[in-house]
């Protein structure tokens, strides 16, 4: 092994120390409905709001773009976020870390290229404090109330894109969509004679889906991206016995990424997808985001995101809106590459506002 | 910046993020019901009445401990209530003759003491009694197990044998003397009648460590009985003349005891010669309390406690709804006493309620098992309120083991005394509750839980 990957490896055990189990509450507002949908880009497109990822071959959102991928790739990150919790009356900071994805594609031949990994496709991971005074034999006994979830869906992706003709490139792919959450519900008195209890269990879920894309390339300059998925449902099931079906979104999804100069590329992108049929309190979104990608070698990531959380209270959606930035190094001839990304969010809804600093770290290995 | 820097400060970075990501804080407020998750934690109270059924006590005539194996002796004298009195008889003396003048073996006989010392151990007085007084009397040496408080020998010998009345709070008030020789402790020493007394708080209650001084006059050195000699304790107060002498039963107790200082004639020669203590433990001694009025018959009511002591068991019906499918967090078991305690302020005692290892009726036996300390609830002289013991404990331990019977011992724990505590048998005060058969007032649970929470998806 040489001493450039010796490094990457030593950079991949890091970030990997880093990256702890899948339990990071990315908001608050997922409490209400299903959980909070993760992202299906990599850390050099999050760096970009996501205005990237249609055209990235390490993000998990179109699957044409991984004819791009002529190498075998493989691609993994982390995400440390800190979240400022402001109801009307107070505020919190939480802190969590989490791996959102992992991937891995190269060519197999004939012009095919396999790619396939995981995402987070619903974090269901949060934990909820609460105080509150109950009035137990007549008398008032001051009880704090835990709720924990430790958890998240899945999306096991695997998928195929090849290149039609010169200026066509068209990808499809399957989604298993697995996962668990280990939930927990305790209450604890502050008056001893009653006995802190808990109970806890652990839901499985389990869905479906599959994507299409094409990437068009109208001009050497301009490329064009057009994908759509489709999900079955999720069922959950706790011991065996289905305590719900939901049903999942269709995904419908264009992009543009126009490189006026070698060092110089911007893209945006809009996506549509129909999670009002999930359930109460869910809501149908359509998110945008527009970035840039300036210089070579070490490039400057500008983007801007915007659009709506799927579920939240209140009859209405939650309105999120987020700027990032980030930059990336290679390493070692181009076999490896590290990208850094920091993200602000800021998401408001019906009696709930959270303020999201996530920084991102990703390390992508070409052997 | 060289190539080199750069790396180092890309390495730098990513292990920063590395270490600041190793910890994790989700925990973040809840403002129900819009950001909580759908589940609710969920509290039910309700009394049953009717869950503790076929409730038995046990105990009369013959107890689970009975006066003789009793830890404790009574002396009381409480007009109206009982009157008990200590007896005791104390094993042969080690030596009734000694070697002469070593190294000739010829041995002459031991003479008639100097003096003799006996000592009791006072676990209990009742604090507000004053004037409290200790009558010593000679016993005859036939006292044992059977003898009863109108047994005509006792009752003669309290009518005449008085050899020694000593007035604690007198005793009490005399200076403090380091004693070296008897007691080995400081005691208060009252020089005109040797009598000493040291107090020890180091048990928690105060206790007494009561030393007598008799000459041989008043216990005579009868080498016909090998040196035996029978005493017994009447007390007397203003008000409240109740102590506990500890027995030898008592677990690391002090039983009474005593010290023979024997004249010898060692050619001519008078000298003291010091006995080994002899106590009222062992074979030939004895030590009990007889008393009056002897103790009362079980009836329909749940009796605990007193001498004999009884116990009482519930045997309880919990709905399965509840015991298979909820979590108990209180389990209070209430109980209604027929009558008040009787006694004084110092006969309270500990209700202990312990779950049942089998249920074979009297012969039941509880789980021993530290983890489960016992509920217990203090019961209270000449209080007859309506008691509430905690049991939450016992339920939530039957939702776990289910092989355990769904009965309940009650049983008497009276105050602690040296080295822990007694268990039964160390008051003669008794508890006395209602049982299922008084439709009225009968014993009840009343249970406060939280069904099964269903997890939203």
């Amino acid at each position: 092994m040489s001493r450039a990957l010796r490094r990457l490896a030593l950079l991949a055990a890091l970030i990997g120390l880093g990256a702890g189990p899948l339990g990071a509450q990315d908001s608050q507002f997922g409490m209400s409905g299903l959980g909070t949908p993760g992202r299906f880009e990599s850390v050099r497109s999050r760096a970009t709001g996501g205005a990237f990822a249609p055209f990235d071959a390490l993000s998990a959102l179109v699957d044409a773009t991984l004819a791009w991928a002529d190498h075998l790739t493989i691609s993994s990150g982390s995400a440390t976020s800190y979240r400022a919790v402001e109801f009307p009356d107070g505020r919190t900071w939480t802190r969590a870390t989490r791996f959102p994805v992992l991937g891995l594609s190269g060519p197999i031949g004939h012009g095919i290229t396999v790619g396939g990994g995981f995402a987070t496709y619903l974090d269901k991971s949060f934990d909820i404090s609460t105080r509150d005074t109950v009035v137990i034999r007549g008398v008032p006994v001051p009880v704090t109330d835990r709720y924990t979830s430790d958890g998240a869906v899945a999306d096991l992706r695997v998928a195929v894109a090849t290149r039609i003709s010169q200026r066509l490139f068209v990808g499809a792919g399957v989604h298993l969509l697995t996962g668990s959450a280990r939930v927990r519900a305790g209450r604890d008195f502050a008056d001893s004679s009653y006995v802190d209890t808990f109970e806890s269990s652990e839901l499985s879920y389990d869905g479906f889906g599959a994507s299409a894309s094409l990437v068009a390339v109208p001009v050497p300059s301009l490329r064009v991206a057009a994908f759509l998925r489709s999900d079955s449902r999720l069922r959950a099931r706790e011991n065996g016995t289905v305590l719900a079906r939901n049903d999942l979104p269709t995904t419908v999804g264009a992009a543009l990424r126009w490189q006026p100069a070698s060092r110089a590329a911007f893209a945006a992108s809009v996506i549509s997808q129909s999670w009002g049929s999930a359930g109460p309190n869910a809501y149908s979104t359509v998110n945008w985001s527009a970035g840039a990608e300036l210089g070579r070698g070490t490039p400057l990531r500008l983007g801007v995101r915007g659009g709506h959380l799927p579920f939240g209270p209140g009859g209405r959606a939650p309105s999120e809106f987020g700027l990032a930035g980030g930059t990336g190094f290679t390493f070692s001839e181009g076999r490896g590459l590290i990208d850094f990304s920091l993200e602000h969010l800021s998401r408001n809804g019906v009696g709930l506002r959270e303020r999201v600093w996530t920084l991102m770290a990703g390390i992508t290995v070409r052997p | 910046m060289t190539l080199l820097i750069r790396r180092l400060a890309v390495l730098g970075v990513v292990a920063v993020v590395a270490v600041l990501a190793c910890t994790e804080d989700l925990t973040a407020p809840g403002r129900c019901d819009d950001f909580c998750p759908p589940e609710k934690i969920v509290m039910h109270d309700t009394i049953l009445d009717t869950a503790i059924t076929r409730d038995s006590a046990y105990g009369r005539p013959i107890g689970y401990i009975n006066p003789p194996g009793a830890p404790v002796m009574f002396a009381e004298t409480l007009p109206g209530l009982r009157t008990s009195r200590a007896l005791f008889r104390f094993n042969p003396v080690a030596l009734l003759r000694r070697v002469i003048a070593p190294p000739d073996t010829t041995t002459g006989p031991l003479l008639q003491p100097d003096s003799v010392f006996v000592g009791l151990r006072i676990v209990r007085r009742e604090a507000k009694a004053t004037n409290l007084t200790l009558h010593i009397y000679r016993m005859p040496l036939t006292i044992d197990s059977t003898t009863t408080f109108s047994d005509p020998a006792v009752s003669d010998s309290f009518a005449t044998a008085l050899l020694r009345s000593v007035n604690l709070d007198t005793l009490l008030a005399q200076p403090k003397i380091k004693d070296s020789l008897i007691a080995i402790d400081s005691v208060h020493f009252d020089s005109t009648t040797g009598d000493r007394i040291s107090v020890d708080t180091t048990t928690g209650p105060v206790q007494y460590r009561l030393i007598l001084k008799f000459d041989s006059l008043a216990v005579p050195f009868d080498t016909t009985d090998s040196g035996r000699v029978a005493l017994g304790v009447r007390v007397t107060a203003d008000s409240f003349a109740s102590i506990s002498l500890s027995a030898s039963e008592q677990l690391n107790g002090q039983p009474p005891s005593i010290l023979w200082f024997n004249r010898f004639d060692s050619l001519g020669t008078f000298v003291s010669f010091r006995q080994a203590p002899r106590s009222t433990a062992g074979p030939g001694a004895f030590d009990g309390f007889v008393g009056t009025p002897g103790p009362t018959a079980l009836d329909s009511n749940l009796l605990v406690g007193g001498l004999p002591a009884a116990r009482s068991l519930l045997r309880l019906n919990v709905p399965r709804g509840i015991l298979d499918s909820t979590q108990i967090v209180r389990a209070t078991l209430i109980l209604i006493p027929s009558d008040s305690i009787r006694g004084v302020p110092s006969d309270s005692f500990n209700l202990l309620v312990l779950p049942a290892a089998v249920d074979f009726g009297a012969k039941t036996s509880n789980l021993a098992d530290p983890r489960l300390p016992p509920d217990s609830a203090i019961m209270r002289v000449g209080r007859p309120d309506t008691v509430q013991i905690e049991v939450t404990n016992i339920l939530r331990r039957w939702q776990v083991d289910t092989t355990l019977p769904r009965t309940m011992i009650l049983e008497q724990q009276s105050v602690p005394h040296l080295s822990g505590f007694f268990n039964e048998g160390a008051t003669l005060a008794e508890a006395r509750f209602y049982s299922s058969r008084a439709a009225l007032q009968r014993p009840r649970l009343r249970i406060t839980y939280i069904p099964r929470i269903t997890f939203a998806p």
